[in-house]
């Protein structure tokens, strides 16, 4: 070997790590620029694929569904790219969103993680730095117990806990979920006081929580828990929706017994703020397409959550309004952090 | 026996054509995956998802399932080769599966963990076919409060691994908790630590601690180090299988990896770097010649990397019994169950007993085309090492940066990776140990959300935690480890013995 070798090891090694680096950095650097200017008088899009950045790990229902919506806009022509921005409760993910250029080619996955993290004070981002395009799912929060439960309806549960203040403990999957919100509407609507446990490892491990007899019920998504509600293992008491769950038709709503809680866990496509109004149309329409199919709706049932279509200006209502109960239950509570 | 018809019909329906080529796609997928540092089976799992929407289901879930046990096959081949662990599973397999290949032994590290992984594969399937509903419910016992139990005798256990000075070795798990409270507090949501960066709320990946420590770090010293025209001396094609003196000796760590991996594989959180050091803490103890871990004992190898095999089989028994998918890649699997109306839970196995024999067919099936596939593999990543270093470091580099980066998609991960590996490369030079860091960085997670989710559970009476037969028995016993390793220490320091090698 050559005597200048290990200095040239030290020099292509320190060369590819920052070419790497700087090449991988490339398409993160670039700043929101309106790009107003290019509209041309006939939209032709989308020319390129159209990247979804889903603020979770792979795995999630979030990310299965953003892949569903890919793989059915393929044959459409219409191109997606799916990439998990994992962390900070989905803050990441939402940041990146935000700063994207709006162009449309970037959107974001939404779901009620970001209005509850800025209640919380962990972000500054709402529904208002983005231009919302349109809901396609939701989750109706569900509380479940075990079957050996002494809970046999949700009215029970409720009388206990104004019975034993505090003593109740109900398990949640995450510090930032909407079944958390679900449960502190609960407790504001019933007048009634039980422990929060949260499981910090998301619904499998809350559903085994609650199967081990660690905690007396849990507030989750229908699909966190479908093959041991289906096998009679757990005991859905209440669905937490304006309607009954079709899959479980016997189960009442808490506003069938009297208490005016409803807890959704939606998803819809947002895009950066500035995206041009045809654009946003124009995804819309495509998207809209899509969900409208059996195929998806089939798709829906079968992972046990359910179909919701909002059009881009009631998802923005609807993200308004989502936002402000947030934010009372927030101070309510105190669970503002900041 | 019921069992034993089951599995001749799921045979029959997994040796179909078409069973057979998903489930050698899932495999070779599973050991690129492997092989690749960084590049995990979550990964592939959720970008082939949406193929296996379109096939039948019960070859969607072959090929998922196929990808995710064959990515613990390769993960040990860059541990070997280079130090760089490719997946975290893998961490302890550097320690001495790296000393190995230095001493022109790599190939029989390599073959060992490749027959290992299958020993203790098919000894994980087998316990997964006969005890799957039983076991589940050992499973759910576990609530924060047993976690919290497991996590504290877990860091007295695990934390001395290679057995270095107990001051060195206390500061790098101490270390490796407080980074583990870098980003959201799980309990409460609040920040912490993140001195307002953004990227820091999603904490510190142990993943790329391990890659820069371990992997980044060897390259610094290799080029730092003095020239050499490769980094090991050439070995002949004989010399790149095990000799009968190491296959006798990795046969016992095999066959007790296989079961202790197995149990470990059945509790939520990183289980497969769990079980794996477990594994080898167990070979170091048992072993009649301890001296030689850290410098190159083959059941260092072959114990750890059955373990966390056989862990991936542990994994599947809470997801195929109950529905419960405790990791990523496994939640991936329920997807692929459910887009076809299958409801994974207690009923899988008496509604769809079709289904569930045919993949756990096809898991034996699997098992074997992986040890067919890595084995004459062994040669070929051999001879990576005749590359010389000045050409193998700058692609071991670029490799481990693609795979970092492929973890969250995010360029702050990589500037974490560097840092970590300069702080390895310091640390090395110092004598401190990476693997402990890497064990307070798990463990330190579990230690917090137990104990936190615990308190609230017991409603603020911790003596609840000793009063509970699992977390009791797991407190007791550290209690009494600590003890003992306190009485020791001391006669040790009256007798004069040099303290360094007390260990816990």
């Amino acid at each position: 070997m050559f005597k200048v070798s290990k200095k040239m090891t030290i020099f292509i090694v320190a060369i590819l790590t920052l070419a790497l680096i700087a090449g991988c950095g490339k398409g993160e650097g670039q700043k929101a620029t309106p790009d107003a200017g290019k509209q041309a008088s006939e939209l032709k899009f989308p020319e390129k694929p159209i990247t979804i950045i889903v603020p979770f790990k792979a795995g999630g229902g979030t990310d299965a569904i953003a892949r569903k919506l890919a793989n059915m806009l393929q044959p459409k022509g219409v191109a997606v790219l799916v990439i998990n921005k994992e962390g900070g409760g989905a803050n990441i993910g939402f940041t990146e969103a935000a700063k994207a250029k709006p162009d449309g080619y970037t959107l974001a996955f939404n779901t009620a993680n970001m209005a509850i993290n800025y209640a919380m004070g962990l972000s500054e981002l709402t529904y208002k730095d983005f231009e919302p395009i349109i809901a396609v799912n939701t989750d109706v929060g569900m509380i479940s117990v075990r079957k050996d439960s002494k809970y046999k309806t949700i009215q029970d549960l409720i009388n206990d806990a104004k019975a034993n203040p505090g003593k109740l403990k109900i398990g949640v999957g995450s510090a930032g979920s909407p079944w958390l919100m679900g449960l502190a509407k609960l407790k504001d609507k019933a007048k009634i006081d039980f422990t929060i446990a949260v499981a910090s490892g998301g619904g499998a491990e809350v559903a085994s929580n609650l199967l081990g007899g660690h905690i007396d019920a849990a507030c989750h998504a229908p699909s966190d828990m479908a093959g041991l509600m289906k096998s009679g293992d757990l005991r859905p008491l209440a669905v937490m929706g304006d309607e009954r769950n079709p899959n479980y038709p016997d189960v009442p709503t808490l506003k069938e017994v009297g208490y005016d809680v409803t807890q959704l866990g939606p998803r819809g496509f947002i895009a950066p703020k500035g995206t041009p109004k045809e654009v946003v149309k124009k995804l819309h329409d495509i998207f809209k397409e899509v969900i409208d199919t059996p195929e998806y709706k089939e798709y829906m049932k079968n992972q046990d959550t359910e179909y919701m279509y909002l059009n881009t200006e009631d998802y923005t209502k609807f993200l308004e309004d989502e936002l402000k109960t947030y934010i009372e239950l927030a101070e309510k509570f105190s669970l503002k952090k900041k | 026996m019921e069992v034993i018809s089951n599995l001749i019909h799921g045979f029959q329906l997994a040796i179909t054509p078409q069973a057979l080529v998903a489930c050698l796609l899932g495999v070779i997928i599973g050991t690129i995956t492997g092989v690749l540092p960084g590049l995990g089976p979550t990964g592939a799992m959720a970008l082939l998802l949406p193929l296996s929407f379109g096939m039948d289901p019960a070859l969607g879930i072959i090929m998922l399932a196929g990808i995710y046990y064959g990515s613990m096959y390769g993960g040990s081949t860059t541990a070997i080769l280079v130090n760089m662990p490719g997946e975290t599973a893998s961490v302890v397999t550097c320690i001495d599966g790296y000393q190995m290949a230095k001493k022109g032994r790599g190939g029989a590290a390599m073959a060992v963990a490749a027959i290992g992984s299958f020993v203790a594969g098919t000894l994980g399937i087998v316990g997964l076919m006969l005890f799957a509903p039983k076991l589940a419910l050992f499973a759910v016992k576990f609530g924060p409060v047993e976690f919290f139990a497991l996590a504290v005798l877990g860091l007295i256990l695990l934390s001395n691994v290679t057995g270095k000075s107990m001051l060195k070795t206390m500061l790098m798990v101490f270390l490796g908790i407080m980074l583990s409270t870098i980003g959201i507090d799980p309990q409460e949501g609040v920040e912490r630590l993140t001195f307002g960066i953004l990227n820091l709320q999603q904490g510190i990946e142990f993943t790329i601690v391990a890659m820069g420590f371990f992997g980044i770090s060897e390259v610094l010293r290799v080029v730092g180090g003095p020239c050499e025209k490769s980094s090991v001396p050439n070995v002949r094609f004989r010399d790149l299988y095990p000799n009968k003196e190491e296959i006798k000796r990795s046969i016992n760590p095999m066959l007790r990896g296989g079961v202790i991996g197995f149990i470990i594989g059945l509790l939520p959180g990183p289980v497969n770097f769990i079980s794996s050091l477990v594994s080898y803490r167990m070979e170091k103890r048992l072993s009649k010649h301890p001296e030689e871990f850290g410098k190159g004992a083959v059941e260092g190898v072959a114990g750890p990397e059955s373990a966390n095999n056989s862990a991936a089989a542990g994994a599947m028994v809470p997801l195929l019994a109950l529905g419960l998918p405790f990791t990523a890649a496994t939640a991936i699997l329920v997807s692929g169950f459910l887009v076809h109306g299958v409801a994974v839970g207690p009923l899988l196995i008496r509604q769809h007993a079709d289904l569930f024999w045919t993949v756990i067919a096809s898991m034996y099936i699997g098992n074997v085309m992986l040890l067919i596939f890595n084995l004459p593999l062994v040669g070929v990543f051999a001879s990576v090492l005749k590359i010389p270093p000045k050409i193998l470091m700058p692609i071991i580099m670029l490799i481990t940066i693609a795979g970092a980066y492929s973890i969250n998609n995010s360029i702050f991960d990589l500037w974490l990776l560097l840092i970590f590996a300069v702080i390895g490369y310091f640390a090395e030079k110092a004598d401190f140990d990476g693997a402990p860091l890497v064990v307070g960085l798990v463990l330190g997670k579990t230690l917090e959300t137990g104990l936190r989710g615990g308190l609230v559970l017991v409603q603020g009476d911790i003596w609840q935690f000793f009063k509970r037969p699992i977390s009791g028995t797991m407190l007791y016993i550290a209690i009494l480890l600590i003890v003992y390793s306190v009485v020791r220490f001391i006669y040790a320091k009256n007798k004069k013995v040099n303290t360094n090698t007390v260990e816990t």
